[in-house]
This record gives structure tokens, C-alpha cells and sequence, in this order.
């Protein structure tokens, strides 16, 4: 039987968990969210604690909770244990709730006399009811307490948001770094959704846990080619072009499933998902990736999620990219997303490639390529003429970047036989960049 | 079976441009080593390495590097008959042999300088073209943009007098953008009806020989004549810097020609 949870219980208890602390902190709680007057008390002195003495590092011990507020352990051997950041959105909807409440049965009762008065005071204190719970602005003083701005500079760099899939990508990005958003574009058919397959496929064997909305192709066409990148990458043991036109001979299934367990043993999770059309709201997305306990968002494609109305397509588009943007910085247990999302590169774009006067195309082949400049951190392009296709060559540049120099590299790119994807190095190792694009 | 190696042509993509102008000229020519390869001819079906036989000895083949010579070697004006033999094949004068080996495996400090090569010999047949293409292949496997066509050619194209202009436009930006040339027979045009025209061969033979020497680009040149033989044609300035900007090579011998092209698909590999 399922027990009902008391959140206020259940924060006290996490009060001496310093990373709880600080999820409160950044979520702006605050003591008048509680209605328990014991918790209230028990959450300032804890967050005091904290942000004083703890220097936003520490959280009180359970000693020091219990020497505070004498009976701490008898009360919190009740807590169950929840995630913090679940435990703030509850306890900011019972506030609201209750808030509301009360603002409404006070008010109510004078409407009659002087309505509008009634009216704007309800606002007012509605308004007040929001703001309350709106998590705070991160803060930085510059000069002030700079230990605690180099731990956090340190742990940005250590948590390293989520990988990209080869070697000289992240050493030349450092990664997708937590909030940031990366967006892939290319032209329809040129392979946006493959090398998605590979970033999962990669952060998947680092560790991380993705989250991969297919908004586009179904679910399996999304495993099954992660499974074709997996079974040849220790030499080829099933010609993929075989596989796919039909041509399976046990040896090639048996491959297969290998190559499939091989994939459920990794060290991270794959969650793959195509949400129903009313699910496929910016917010939505980020939400399920969040609730899947998943740390990296793979969004295929800006075109089908169900972006805000606005007057023109374009300001559609920066409304969703906005929006992407906001829930991705939104940090959930301290951290933040890292998101890469696909983007349509127009005709024109494609036009540009085959002639060779854009390897990747430019920005301005992009649906909304203002907004996109402007909300994006990082915007890569993939793309090849012709002769490149009949190579098995593929061009990866960068199109916009906000903190690194741009960058491009020919890859060897091979969907017909091995499905193996990589940046073409020479005898050397060395990397084969691209000269201009 | 051991697979047939690959080479740095591999990964070396043609530009668009002239993967369309080969297209064009050789309409069968395949777009991709799935579909098509000119060693094995896929005998193994589509998508799959077919099998060569070589000197008795079986091969995997390697079709991507395979289509992937002949285009670059096309590319440089090298014809299928000279992209299927290798040194091995020359059985001529061995001293002639030594001395192209020698340029050839200073290769880089020759197109460097602008060092280039004269191959001549008065008997026709004895393999001057054959050790020029060699030497070219390896200009080309080495990543040097290489054109390989006759003096003919390069005046036909200077009097304007081809009728295909996208040809003809394709063919001035190789030879000019050529980083070694290989200019084969000169000397012929001045042969009976060669279509020797004193004035206007000389300018152009002075002037490609100016520019390159001026660019520091080594040109190959095959002829019958030697060095000073062409000096009543085209004068004694251009004689000389020829001269100085060339390793003369003389082939001496009797009439052989290989004939290694014949072989067909499946027995034989581009080297």
C-alpha cells in the first residue's frame, strides 16, 4: 500500500546532506514554505548553517541538528527518502495550494463591495505567491569568497556535462557542458540522426545516461542502428547492407545480439522514447529526461516538437529554442543538462554542399538561423558533395561557437558496410582537418 | 587470401569539378567502389571485395582503393594503360631505369627544386612513356596535383581549336595548375605533318618552359630528340634553361612494348 510522503519531513531529513543543501539554495526555498513551524525552524537553522559556516559546502551534521533542535533523529526515522528536487516542486505546490487558498477565502468575501480593489489585491498577492517560489538568480560577487567560484569552476569542469564521440571533438570542446546547448544540422537524409546515434552510443559506454527522443523514426530504427555501430567495431561481422535488405543468416543474428548485450551491459542507460504529439513540447522533453533520472538529451528533431505558437515560424522556433534553453539551465539535483539537439538544414544548404562552396553548408541554411545563432552554444554541420558520398566521406564543422575556436574534420563514414563512423586520421593518428568549409 | 594494399590515394578525395569532367568523359566510369571496380570488375558481387588473381596468386581485392587510383590517375591524364604495370614491368635499358629511379626517389626535393626529367630516345618503343607514367603514378600516390599530356594537345588547346570548350576549359586549369607536368613526345610536332608552326610552337613551348621555371614546378618531357637536337626549333634560350632545369635521360635499346592492359578484369590490379 502505497504511504503518503510528508514532504517537510522528508526535507528536514535530507538537511544534513550538503548536496540537498544546496539543491534548496539554488531552488530558492525558503522557510515560509513550510507550514510545520518545528520544520520551518529545523530548515532556516540548517541553511544558515550552510550558507555561513559551510561556506555552501557543508551541511550541519545530524549531531549538530540534534544539539539545534533536540529530537531531530526520533523525527526523522519516519523520512522514506526522496530526491531533492522532487521534494522542492512538492513542497512548492502544497505552498501554492495552500497560499492560494487562503488569498481566495479572504478575499472572496469582499468582492461584492469593491471588486476591482478585491481584484488587484488578488493579484498582487498571487503575484507574491509566484515570486516566491521562482528559484532565485545565481549570484556572483566577484572577489568574494573566490574558494567557493573555484570549486565551482573545478566541479563544472569535472562533471564535463556529456561527451561528444570522438576524441578530438572533446578535447577541442571539453564536451556538451552542463546546460549548454549543441545543435546538429545537416541536410534531410545526410545523416543528422546516425551520428546522434553515435553521441548516444558513446555516452552511453562513458556512463552516461541518455535520453533519446525520437521524434521522427521509430524507436527501433534508433537501437537497431546503435546495434549495426556496435557489431562491427572489432572488425566486420555483418555487412550492413546485407542485414538490412534482408540477407540474415544466423551467424549475422547471433552477431547481432551480441552486439545487443554487449549494449545493455554498458556502464550507462539508454532511454529511448518517441512521445506522443502532445508530449513533444520543449518542456515536455526536458521534463521526461529529467524524470528518467537521465543526464544527457537527445532531441531528433527541432522540426517536430510542438513548438509555441507565435506570428511567424521563425519566432516559433526561437520560442522553442528559448524554452529548450531555460529547462536545460534549470538544475535539478545541481546539475544541469547538457542537450544536443538536430536541426533541418534547408535546400539551399544542400545546394551549397554539392557545389563544394559550403562543405557543411551556412548558417543562414537553417529554419530560424537567427534564433539558432543566438540561443545556441555550439551549432555543427554535417555534409559532402558527391564525390565525398561515393568516398565514404563525410565533412563535421562547427557553424557558430560561443567559448572555442571554430573547428572542422573530414570523418570516414561508412553506412553501408561496417556502419563505423570516426574522424579520418592519417598514419600518424593525426586528425584530418578541415582547411576551410 | 591477403587483401591488395591500400595507398594514400585511399582517403584523398578528387574535387567535385573534376570527378564531373571524368564522369563525362567516361560515362562508365563508376561512381562508387560499391558498384563498380576496374581491377576486380566486383566479381564478387555488389558491396563485397571481389577476387584478382596476380602472378598466380590469389587477392582480396581492396576496390575502394583500386577505383580510387583510377580516377586520380585518370585525373592526371594517366590512361588505363599505364595505371595497371608497375616498375616491374620495364625489362628496358637498365641504365635509363637506374637514373628515373634515382629522380624518382627524390621526389620531394626534385618537385621542391623544380628539378624535372627529359626522357629521350631516338628508337620508338623502348619505354620512355612508360618510365615518365611511372614516375607520374608516384607523383600522384605522393599528393602532387599531375597532368600528363603531348605538346600537340597543349598547342591544339592554345589555338582554341577544340570544339568541346568544357573540355578544353578543364584542360587549360590542369595543365596550369599542374604541380609536375608531363609533356610526352616533344619533338613530334615538328615531324612531317605534325602541323609545325615555327613561331607560334616556339612561343608556347618558351613560355610553358618560363612560367614553370619561374612557379619552381619539375616538368617530365618524353622525346626522340635530344636536348640540343631541339634547339634549332625552338632557340637557343629555351634549349638552355631546359638544360639547366632537367635530368636528361637517355633510353637506349630495340622495340618493346608491354602490353599488361590486356588482362582482364579479375587478373590484374592497379598499382
Amino acid at each position: 500500500m502505497a504511504v503518503a510522503l510528508d514532504v517537510e519531513t522528508e526535507i528536514a531529513a535530507t538537511l544534513t546532506d550538503s548536496d540537498a543543501c544546496r539543491v534548496y539554495y539554488r531552488e530558492g526555498v525558503s522557510a515560509s514554505h513550510f507550514a510545520d513551524a518545528s520544520m520551518r525552524r529545523m530548515f532556516s537553522f540548517a541553511m544558515e548553517y550552510f550558507t555561513t559556516h559551510g561556506c555552501m559546502e557543508l551541511a550541519p551534521t545530524a549531531e549538530v541538528m540534534e544539539l539545534e533542535c533536540p529530537g531531530y533523529a526520533a523525527m526523522m526515522s519516519d523520512a522514506k527518502g526522496a530526491a531533492p528536487s522532487y521534494l522542492v516542486k512538492r513542497l512548492k505546490n502544497e505552498y501554492v495550494k495552500r497560499q492560494s487558498t487562503d488569498v481566495i477565502k479572504t478575499m472572496l468575501p469582499s468582492m461584492g463591495e469593491d471588486a476591482m480593489s478585491a481584484a488587484i489585491m488578488m493579484r498582487e498577492a498571487f503575484s507574491a505567491i509566484v515570486d516566491n517560489c521562482t528559484p532565485s538568480d545565481e549570484l556572483m560577487e566577484y572577489g568574494k569568497d573566490m574558494d567557493a567560484y573555484r570549486r565551482k569552476l573545478a566541479a563544472l569542469r569535472e562533471h564535463g556535462g556529456a561527451p561528444y564521440p570522438f576524441p578530438e571533438m572533446q578535447s577541442h570542446t571539453g564536451g556538451i557542458h552542463e546546460g549548454e546547448l549543441a545543435v546538429l544540422v545537416g541536410p534531410s537524409g545526410m545523416g543528422k540522426t546516425l551520428l546522434a546515434c553515435k553521441f548516444a552510443l558513446e555516452a552511453v559506454r562513458q556512463g552516461h545516461d541518455v535520453f533519446f527522443a525520437s521524434l521522427e523514426l521509430a524507436i527501433e530504427t534508433i537501437t537497431n542502428r546503435i546495434e549495426y555501430m556496435v557489431v562491427n567495431e572489432d572488425g566486420l561481422k555483418v555487412p550492413i547492407f546485407e542485414y538490412t535488405s534482408g540477407h540474415r543468416t544466423p551467424e549475422y543474428d547471433l552477431a547481432i545480439q551480441h552486439a545487443q548485450d554487449r549494449i545493455a551491459a554498458m556502464d550507462g542507460r539508454l532511454v529511448v522514447s518517441q512521445p506522443k504529439v502532445e508530449d513533444r513540447t520543449p518542456s515536455a522533453l526536458v521534463q521526461a529526461c529529467k524524470a528518467h533520472g537521465c543526464d544527457f538529451l537527445i532531441v531528433d528533431q527541432l522540426q517536430f516538437v510542438s513548438k509555441p505558437k507565435r506570428d511567424t515560424l521563425q519566432e516559433s522556433y526561437g520560442a522553442a529554442l528559448q524554452e529548450f534553453k531555460q529547462q536545460i539551465m534549470s538544475p535539478v539535483d545541481n546539475k544541469r543538462l547538457p542537450m544536443l539537439l538536430l536541426h533541418q538544414m534547408n535546400r539551399g544548404g544542400a545546394k551549397s554542399q554539392r557545389e563544394g562552396s559550403g562543405k557543411v553548408g551556412f548558417m543562414t541554411d537553417i529554419a530560424g538561423s537567427a534564433w539558432v545563432e543566438q540561443i545556441s552554444d555550439i551549432v555543427w554541420g554535417i555534409g559532402r558533395n558527391d564525390e565525398e558520398r561515393n568516398n565514404d566521406i563525410m565533412n563535421l564543422a562547427t557553424l557558430k561557437t560561443r567559448n572555442v575556436a571554430p573547428v572542422g574534420w573530414q570523418m570516414h563514414w561508412d553506412a553501408n558496410v561496417s556502419y563505423q563512423f570516426d574522424i579520418l586520421r592519417d598514419e600518424s593518428g593525426s586528425a584530418r582537418r578541415l582547411e576551410r568549409w | 587470401m591477403l587483401r591488395l594494399s591500400s595507398s594514400p590515394l585511399l582517403n584523398k578525395i578528387l574535387p567535385q569539378e573534376d570527378a564531373e569532367e571524368l564522369y563525362r568523359i567516361y560515362p562508365d566510369l563508376p561512381r562508387s567502389h560499391m558498384s563498380g571496380c576496374p581491377s576486380c570488375g566486383k566479381n564478387n558481387g555488389y558491396g563485397v571485395d571481389g577476387t584478382v588473381t596476380i602472378g598466380g596468386s590469389d587477392f582480396i581485392c581492396n576496390c575502394h582503393d583500386q577505383l580510387q587510383r583510377h580516377k586520380h590517375y585518370l585525373n592526371a591524364g594517366i590512361g588505363a594503360t599505364y595505371q595497371f604495370i608497375t616498375w616491374g614491368d620495364y625489362s628496358g635499358d637498365a641504365d635509363a631505369f637506374n637514373a628515373v629511379q634515382s629522380w624518382v626517389s627524390n621526389l620531394d626535393d626534385n618537385v621542391e627544386s623544380g628539378k624535372g626529367l627529359y626522357i629521350w630516345g631516338a628508337a620508338n618503343g623502348t619505354g620512355k612513356t612508360m618510365l615518365a607514367m611511372l614516375s607520374l603514378k608516384e607523383c600522384v600516390v605522393r599528393g602532387y596535383r599531375c597532368y600528363a599530356t603531348t605538346f600537340q594537345n597543349m598547342l591544339s588547346s592554345m589555338k582554341s581549336g577544340w570544339k568541346d570548350a568544357v573540355f578544353e576549359k578543364w584542360y587549360k586549369e590542369k595543365v596550369d595548375s599542374a604541380q609536375v607536368l608531363l609533356i610526352d613526345d616533344i619533338g613530334k610536332e615538328i615531324m612531317p605533318g605534325g602541323g609545325f608552326n615555327n613561331d607560334f610552337a616556339q612561343q608556347t613551348f618558351d613560355s610553358i618552359l618560363r612560367t614553370r621555371t619561374q612557379q619552381g614546378r619539375p616538368t617530365i618531357f618524353t622525346s626522340n630528340m635530344g636536348i640540343m637536337q631541339l634547339q634549332p626549333y625552338y632557340g637557343r634560350a629555351a634549349v638552355s634553361l631546359l638544360e639547366e632545369n632537367v635530368l636528361a635521360v637517355e633510353v637506349r635499346g630495340t622495340d618493346f612494348r608491354p602490353n599488361v592492359s590486356s588482362k582482364p578484369k579479375g587478373r590484374r590490379r592497379i598499382y
